[in-house]
């Protein structure tokens, strides 16, 4: 995912990603469900957004280029990588808490 | 198989289970002593292992050698043990003057995450952890201990530890933790413990990581053993010959009805 930031498309770099990812989440969360039983807690984690978090550290300019970058990586979680999660993870056989990363307003 | 060899009648393992006797008055700490490694033959049916299974004990010592070959013979026989919910390595004959006896124990602690003390001058470890378990179940369950002290009078016969020991087992016991560097203790600014040292502190929850800095959700499915470990890592369980999902599955499923929680942290990597 945060490899994506580089790239000269970071939204169809994240969407290609995203479908491993959920695919990958599914495998590891039916199997974690299957071995805890059926009343663990599992709660999965994103990675925080690094870009959105330094588009308002206070020691990195907020350039042009960065605040796009920043609004884009909100689209990312919101648009395509949330939503796969939760496919991936809202089923009977898994039932699994996704912690999902607040929106956190973009302007200044 | 000495009984065999002097002529004597085989024994099981539940008939000697069914030989320990706790006096009527109670006990503070029970010992009960096995012979041999955890995989010795202890009786006609059952090794160590089988019998800590019968006896569910509240805490296993390891009692292990300091020199060479011990960090294997502790790592295969925890691996053995893993039926036991709190184990703690005891390593003997320990010289603080030898560099290899203290290196054992700084690994076993640092990287495997295990409880280790030394004989002499550590034994009130031990008592210390037997203590701190009865105040944990004393603040779950206020009164516990006053119940367990009436309790103590007119103790039936019981091959289990008396009730005042019994009331430090509680369930559940793990949490279990899985993922990247966050779950292992990095965070941007500072970086000791991480959230899952806090998870673990604020739930009264033994922490067992299986986290791996650099961890992808593929790497975590498909990658053997975990090639760095933060130096911070809190709780850091060892797996080399297997995947983060299949170590921490295996526990899970050994230790099921024991599981408080379970976080993975992934996903930023791919």
């Amino acid at each position: 995912m945060t490899a994506c930031a580089v790239r000269s498309d970071p939204v169809a770099c994240v969407a290609n990603a995203v479908s491993l990812i959920s695919e990958n989440v599914t495998a590891l969360a039916t199997g974690l469900r299957a071995a805890a039983g059926p009343r663990v807690p599992i709660l999965g984690l994103t990675y925080p957004d690094v870009l959105l978090g330094a588009y308002v550290y206070p020691s990195i300019p907020p350039t042009a280029a960065r605040i796009a970058l920043a609004k884009t990586s909100v689209v990312a979680f919101e648009s395509l990588l949330n939503p796969a999660l939760a496919t991936a993870t809202d089923t009977p056989a898994v039932s699994w808490w996704m912690l999902r990363r607040r929106r956190v307003p973009t302007a200044r | 198989m000495a009984a065999e060899a002097l002529g004597r009648a085989r024994f099981t393992t539940a008939e000697l289970v069914e030989e320990l006797a706790w006096p009527d008055s109670g006990v503070e700490v029970g010992l009960v002593e096995s012979a041999g490694g955890v995989r010795s033959p202890l009786t006609h049916d059952g090794d160590t292992v089988a019998f800590v299974r019968a006896l569910s004990p509240d805490l296993v010592l390891l009692v292990a050698d300091a020199g060479l070959g011990t960090i294997n013979a502790v790592r295969m026989s925890m691996d053995a043990l893993a039926v036991a919910p709190h184990c703690t390595v005891v390593l003997n004959r320990f010289d603080g003057a030898d560099d290899l006896h203290v290196r054992n124990r700084r690994w076993l602690t640092e990287r495997d995450a295990l409880q280790v003390v030394t004989m002499p001058g550590e034994e009130t470890a031990v008592t210390a952890l037997v203590r701190g378990w009865r105040r944990d179940a004393e603040a779950e369950e206020p009164g516990a201990g006053a119940r367990h002290r009436r309790h103590r009078t007119g103790l039936p016969r019981d091959h289990r530890l008396p009730p005042v020991a019994q009331s430090t087992v509680r369930a559940p016991n793990y949490y279990v933790s899985m993922g990247d560097s966050y779950s292992v203790g990095y965070q941007p600014g500072s970086g000791h413990g991480g959230y899952t040292a806090y998870v673990a502190h604020r739930s009264h929850l033994t922490l067992v990581n299986f986290g791996c800095a650099g961890a992808t959700t593929t790497s975590i499915l498909v990658t053997i053993g975990c090639p760095l470990t933060l130096p911070h890592t809190a709780g850091a369980i060892s797996y080399t010959a297997t995947t983060q999902a299949a170590a921490a599955e295996a526990f899970i499923v050994a230790h099921r009805g024991h599981i408080g929680v379970i976080t993975v942290s992934s996903v930023g990597m791919t």
